[in-house]
Order: structure tokens, then sequence, then C-alpha cells
């Protein structure tokens, strides 16, 4: 029997803190499709990464095998000239320069040392027509569409002769038509005999297009099956593994007065696409309402765009303590009582070559200067008061803020989101990259501060945090509500994953 | 940096036998650093916003010489023509600040084009000429005062001071100046936290401006006219006294105090060499190298962290 196409043996990768790949063993075949499933964070990337020379060959344990054989990577390069190609959800594309260019790039033919553009030209040409992609050769990437971009990605990866192909969330950006062009390529792909790896969170997907299915949970893998015969709620079931206990609690009677309420809310991109469509929701002070939803699923986006930060048009009516408002401006939703926790502390939260104490301080800077000069004392006072009180260590507020570990680091984010003392509380991945001493804190640190009259909303791709945590939840797809569950006697990790990737077939909204 | 200073000042010491430490070649050396040394400190700002003003040599220059036209042709008293030489400032730099800011455009490419729309505008002005102050012009005395009168210290290096201080404590002590390092540290962080980083970018360049009109009245009052080259290129003296400081042109980093030792180092350069009899080609290679070795300096001190 032929030799698999790609094969890990035994492969573990360690990163500070966290094992990344707990001694996975993992096969994909020539002529299949491959999917790869699992929660955010249970190791897909990180495999993909060993294959694609990302972490290179020394920085994990285990074996890579290519065709039978042990292959280890130093680089992107070592990957490609063994016939490997990974297709990241970002596309890596030279926006600027055309089609043809971008399919060559790296490796264009050349006669006498000048570029052949002919050659050039007419491979690119024959590996279009292979996909069927209907453009221009000479057109920039940068006027084609996502679907057109993928496509071009692709006849890149053919170009370098790509027997394994993976592709990361590929369908995350795409319409339904460009969709089904893209499974049409991918089962041609196959029949030629190319290994195609397939993650993508969408369960229908899967079923739709692939053979086989590896699941992969906390860095182990749990098993791999064909697809055939299986169902959502069996993959489902084996994402999230043990049957997880709710939290219980005591449910409130919730006829408080909402704290805010969005009413058929919707944000656009530039382009015109809705992130968010049509969403309503309430929050009351003293709950936490869970956003679940896997990456994409507009929950960012939501709460971004209830911040004012969304650069994009919205549409749709918010009310504050049920009086209509408008909220402009992260300075406008502040001064209506809101703190925001970005998804991304270090891009969007922090200041890594700062202090804690800058960092922290940083939203009420007006606060602390009553004659226009800042006090000093009392920045200092603010900062070691707010850093004790979510114990973020070292306990100096000095302290650079690149120094401290993820947890800390979020710790800190959160203190800074706190300082202005808000009354709705829009939390994002609030434990994403923390240990699990951090993360028990700020689940802690959420239940008190609803306790405490806070409104808070908390989007979150991990089940387990979604369950025991909120008071209710509105699961959420392709900026949709997918489901709510209000009683969360009724949510149990299947349903909420089920309705959050897709695979439940009774929805509870259109 | 203050170590490379003190090797500096004492290698030129000793090479030109005292001579460069002489009471009257620091004063001469506090005069020439002084343009540089303040459109430094406006720098230092536009910089730690994340911006880039490449419009500065030249609009004080053009500042410079809208002041000698007033004074010169039109008679205005000093006083009132180095005051609206400023506010004229602090306006074109306002603009330049809404372009960037409001309309996206690139500071780099606004300012380029203000460097050359200036120096056209100081053509005109001059007309290709010199124009000198009038012999009794208050203005033309303050480029050679002390302060206080008869005794003390150079006038521009009071100048130089007191800007420097006031922008110093502002960075330092108030809340606008640390949203101004916040927006360049980490824009999306500073929108976030509720920091108007429009605003910011606008006020920076504002002030800016203004500081690049007291340079052209530094500018003018020293020589004791308006030539139509004043100017030319102390932008870049300018970048490079911030950067030599320790600025970071990614932006959020450097201070005013670091800006002042940059300015001075580039100047005793100049004012060593030329006292030292170098070649005057040497003055501006030596000043190319010191930029480099700075950032070289620094980038190794950051990756060994």
């Amino acid at each position: 029997m032929q030799p698999p196409a790609v094969q890990t043996v035994c492969v573990s990768k360690r990163f500070p803190g966290v094992l990344a790949l707990d001694d996975v063993s993992f096969e994909a075949r020539y002529g299949e499709i491959h999917a790869l499933c699992g929660e955010n964070g249970a190791g897909k990337s990180t495999l993909i990464g060993i294959l694609s020379g990302r972490w290179q060959i020394g920085s994990y344990e285990g074996e890579l095998r290519i065709d039978g054989k042990t292959a280890g990577f130093r680089n992107t390069r070592d990957s490609q000239n063994a016939g490997a190609a990974v297709i990241h959800q970002e596309l890596a594309l030279a926006p600027m320069m055309s089609i043809e260019e971008n399919v060559a790039l790296g490796r264009e033919p050349t006669r006498r040392g000048l570029l052949d553009k002919r050659r050039m030209r007419s491979e690119c040409v024959r590996l279009m027509e292979t996909l069927q992609l209907d453009a221009d050769p000479a057109q920039p990437v940068s006027q084609l569409g996502v679907g057109q971009r993928q496509m071009v990605e692709i006849a890149k990866a053919l170009a370098r002769d790509a027997k394994i192909l993976a592709l990361d969330e590929p369908t995350s950006a795409l319409t339904q038509t460009e969709k089904e062009t893209l499974f049409a390529v991918l089962q041609r792909l196959k029949r030629s005999g190319t290994a195609l790896i397939y993650i993508s969170h969408r369960l229908e997907e899967l079923f739709e297009i692939a053979d086989r299915a590896t699941v992969l949970r906390d860095g182990q893998s749990v098993g791999t099956w064909k697809m055939d015969g299986l169902t959502p709620s069996f993959l489902v079931e084996k994402m999230i593994g043990r049957e997880l206990k709710n939290r219980t609690h005591v449910k409130k009677a919730s006829e408080t007065q909402p704290a805010l309420t969005l009413q058929n809310w919707s944000a656009y991109t530039g382009a015109g696409r809705a992130k968010v469509d049509n969403l309503s929701l309430e929050a009351r002070p003293g709950e936490i309402l869970g956003l679940a939803g896997m990456m994409g699923c507009g929950s960012s986006e939501l709460l971004l765009s209830v911040f004012g930060a969304w650069r994009g048009r919205t549409e749709g009516r918010i009310e504050i303590d049920g009086k209509p408002a408008r909220i402009r401006s992260p300075i406008e939703a502040m001064r209506a009582g809101m703190a925001l926790l970005t998804e991304d502390r270090k891009r969007d939260c922090l200041w890594l070559d700062e202090s804690i104490e800058t960092n922290l301080t940083a939203p009420i800077l007006g606060e602390i200067a009553p004659h226009g000069l800042l006090n000093r004392k009392e920045r200092r006072r603010r900062a070691e008061e707010m850093a004790r009180r979510l114990d973020i260590r070292p306990p100096g507020v000095q302290a650079e803020a690149r120094s401290l570990s993820g947890g800390n680091q979020q710790k800190t984010a959160i203190g800074k989101a706190l300082m202005t003392q808000p009354r709705i509380l829009l939390l994002n991945e609030p434990t994403r990259g923390v240990d699990v001493g951090a993360k028990a804190e700020i689940h802690g640190l959420a239940r008190r501060l609803a306790e405490q009259g806070a409104a808070v909303l908390m989007a979150s791709s991990d089940m387990t945090e979604i369950l025991q945590l909120s008071d209710r939840v509105l699961a959420m797809r392709n900026g949709r509500a997918a489901a709510r569950f209000d009683d969360m006697a009724q949510a149990s990790a299947e349903a909420v994953l089920a309705a959050a990737v897709g695979a439940d077939t009774r929805e509870n909204e259109p | 940096m203050a170590a490379a200073l003190l090797l500096i000042w004492t290698y030129f010491a000793v090479a030109t036998g005292g001579l460069f430490l002489s009471p009257r070649n620091l004063a001469n050396l506090t005069r020439q650093s002084s343009v540089t040394a303040i459109l430094a400190v406006g720098m230092t700002l536009v910089i730690a916003a994340g911006h880039i003003d490449l419009s500065v040599g030249s609009l004080a220059g053009f500042l410079g010489a809208a002041l000698a036209v007033a004074v010169a042709r039109l008679g205005l008293p000093s006083g009132l023509a180095a005051a609206g030489v400023v506010v004229l400032g602090a306006g074109l730099g306002a603009f330049h600040g809404f372009l960037t800011a409001y309309q996206r455009i690139p500071s780099f490419i606004v300012t380029l084009g203000g460097l050359m729309a200036y120096k056209g505008g100081m053509l005109a002005l001059t007309g290709g000429l010199t124009i000198p102050l009038p012999a009794d012009a208050w203005a033309r005395s303050l480029g050679n005062a002390n302060v206080p009168p008869g005794w003390g210290l150079p006038a521009p290096l009071v100048a130089v001071a007191a800007l420097a201080a006031l922008f110093w404590g502002m960075s330092v002590w108030t809340p606008f100046g640390r949203r101004i390092y916040a927006t360049g540290g980490n824009e999306e962080a500073a929108r976030l936290a509720g920091v108007n980083t429009r605003q910011i970018a606008l006020a920076v360049f504002s002030l800016m401006g203004a500081v690049a009109g007291a340079a052209g009245l530094i500018l003018t009052a020293r020589v004791g006219s308006a030539s139509p080259e004043a100017g030319k290129l102390l932008e870049l003296d300018a970048i490079a006294a911030c950067v030599i400081g320790g600025a970071s042109l990614m932006g959020g980093r450097g201070g005013v105090p670091g800006s002042l030792l940059g300015a001075l180092v580039m100047t005793s350069l100049d004012n060593g060499m030329s006292l030292a009899n170098w070649g005057p080609f040497w003055q501006d290679i030596m000043k190319g190298g010191a930029l480099v070795a700075a950032v070289w300096f620094d980038m190794r001190g950051q990756t060994e962290r």
C-alpha cells in the first residue's frame, strides 16, 4: 500500500506554559480530503504549522513523514520543495501585482536572465483553466474578490507542484457560489491525486466535502473516522469530549430594566458585507450574557460596533437603560458607562513597551489631572489599587507590560477596562491564551462584577467558558443569532456548539 | 547619549587646544544649535505621535522671511510681526494636521508637499533676495542679545530652554502629553481607551507649526536678515536630533531632553570640526554616521533585552 502523503508520528509541541500538541499521530492520503476539526485552541493550526515549516524541525518532538520518509522542515521553502502548500485565512498575495506575477512569484521563468513573460502567461493561463478562474492574468489581485483570490492562492500552490494542500478556514469569507466553485475545484484536485487537508468550523461543509475527519481536543488526537455514517452531533461530542456540567446558579428574576438593548443591529464592512446581521439582544444588570460562536461569527464586530469603534456603517437601535442612545465613538461609549476588552490584547489594548501603570491609567488620564496637570501620586495609587484588586504579578506597577505572562497581560487589559467603573462590560475572549490559574481568576472576577450589578457581555469560542459563566447564551453564526438559551438547564455544550457551527437542523431563528 | 556627547566634547577640547570649551565658543555653540534644537523639541511630539513633519525647515524659512517682510517692508512692529508669524505657523500646522488626521493623507506626503510649497512661498516673498531687518528693529537685536541684558545668557539659549521646559512638562505631566505617546505607541489601543486620536494629531501639528514660527524668528534674528535659502534641510537635522535622542519613527518613544541632547551632538560635531579645521565635507559625513550609529546602538540594546 502506498504510504500516506503526510504523516505525523507522536508529535508534541510545547509553547511556554501550554502543550499545544500532545503526542498527535495523524495521516492524510493522496486522493482524499481529510478534515481536521476541533474547538479553537485544540491544536489544528499548530499541527498545520509543522507541515508548513512554520515550526521548524527541532522545535517539536515526534516525527513528520512525507511519502513515508522522515522530513523535517526548517522553513516554508523546505515545505514547498517537499510538495506541501498551506493556504491560510489571511491570504498571502501581493495585492498590487497581477495574477500571473503572483502565481509565478519566487520561481519566475527566465530566458537569458530576463523574465520570460510569455511562458509566465501561458503557465498561468493553464492553471487558471484548471481552476476555472475566469479573469485576466494581467489584472492586479487587489481587483479580485475573495473567492477569486483564493483560487489564485491555489494556482500559486499548484504552480509549485504541490501534492499536499492544506486549507485553513477557506470558506470563511466566501459567498455560496464561490464556495461551490471552490468545492468543485477541491474535488477535482482530489481526483487527480492531491492530498487535501481541510480545516473548518463549519461542520456541514465537512459532510459535504470530506472523506475522513480527525478530531483534535486540547492538543490531543481524539480519533479519525470515515465521514460516511457519521453524524454532526457525534463530531461535536468528540470535539467537546467530556460531558460538561453547567454552573449551578440561581436564576434571578430578570425583570430588571436591561442596561443594554440592541434592536435589529447590523454592522457592515466598507464593502457592504454584513458582519453583524440584524441582531437583537438584551443585557441586564447582574447577569452575564454569553455570546457563543466560532471565529468569524460576528461577535467581535458586534462588541466593537456597540462600543462605537466599528469603522464601517452600523444600523439598528441601541438603548442604554431603556433610553435610545447614539454611540459614535469609544469616548461616547465610555461616557455611557461601557468598557470593552478587545480580542487581541497585544494589538488593540496594550502598550507593551510601557509600564503596567501607564497601561492601566490610559483611560482615566483626564480624571486624575484636576488642574490640567497629572496628579502622579493619584495615578500611582489608582494603578496600584487595580493591580492589587486583580492580583497582577509581579506586584510592582512599574514593570513593562511586555515582561508579563499572558495571564497577567490579560489582567492588565481587563484592569484598564475596569478603570472607568463601567456598568456595561463587553468582554471579547477574556481568557484566550491565558493559563488555567489566571482563567479561573478572570472568571471569578467576571462573576463578581455581575453580582455587583454590571451587565456583562462575554464573547467566547470556548464552550466550557460559555457554559460555566453565562446566565444566558446567545449562539452566533454568520453575524446572526443562531440560537438563544435563556434557560441554562437546556444549554448543553453540544447544543450550543451545534448552533454555533450550524450542525443543528432545527434553528431557533431564521 | 550623554556619554557620547561628553566623548565628543572631550575630543574636540583636546583637538582644539581648549578653544572648543572657551566661553565664547560655548555661547556660539548654543546660538548655532538653537534653531535645530527648537525644531527638534516640536518634532519630538510629532514623532512621538507616530507622524513626521518634513516641512518644518522650509516652513521656518518661510515664516522667517514673512517676519522680515512684515518688519522691513510693511513697517510693522517686531513684536506684532513675531506673534503673527507664530500664529500663522500654528495655522499652517493645523492644516497639515487636518489633512493627515481627518483626510487620511499620510503625514510624510502632506509635509513633503509643504516642504516644496513653502520653499516656493519663500521665494515669492523675498523675490530671491536677502531682506535685511532695519538696524533698529527689536527682532534684530534678539539674535545676539543676552538675558538679562548686558550680563548672562544668549537670548536664543533662553528661548530654547523655555520652550523645551514647556514642551517637556506638557509631554510628561499633562493628560494631553501622555495621550500623544499613547496614540503613537498603539493608535488602536488609544482610540479604544477613549483618546480622540485625530484631535491629538491636529494639536501636535499645530504646535509644530507654531514652533516653526519661533524657529523662523530666531533664524532671521540671528543673521539680521532673511535669505531665500534659510532653513534649508533643517527638518532633517531636527528629525536626526530626535532619533539620536532616542525617538522611534514608529511612534510612542522619545523625549524632549533626548532630542535636545541630539541637537547638541549634531551642532557640536559641526562646530568642533570646523574649529579643528576638518574639511567641511567631514561635517556631513560625521553627522550622517552619528545618526546611523545612534540607531544601531539603540537597536542592539533592544534585541538584547
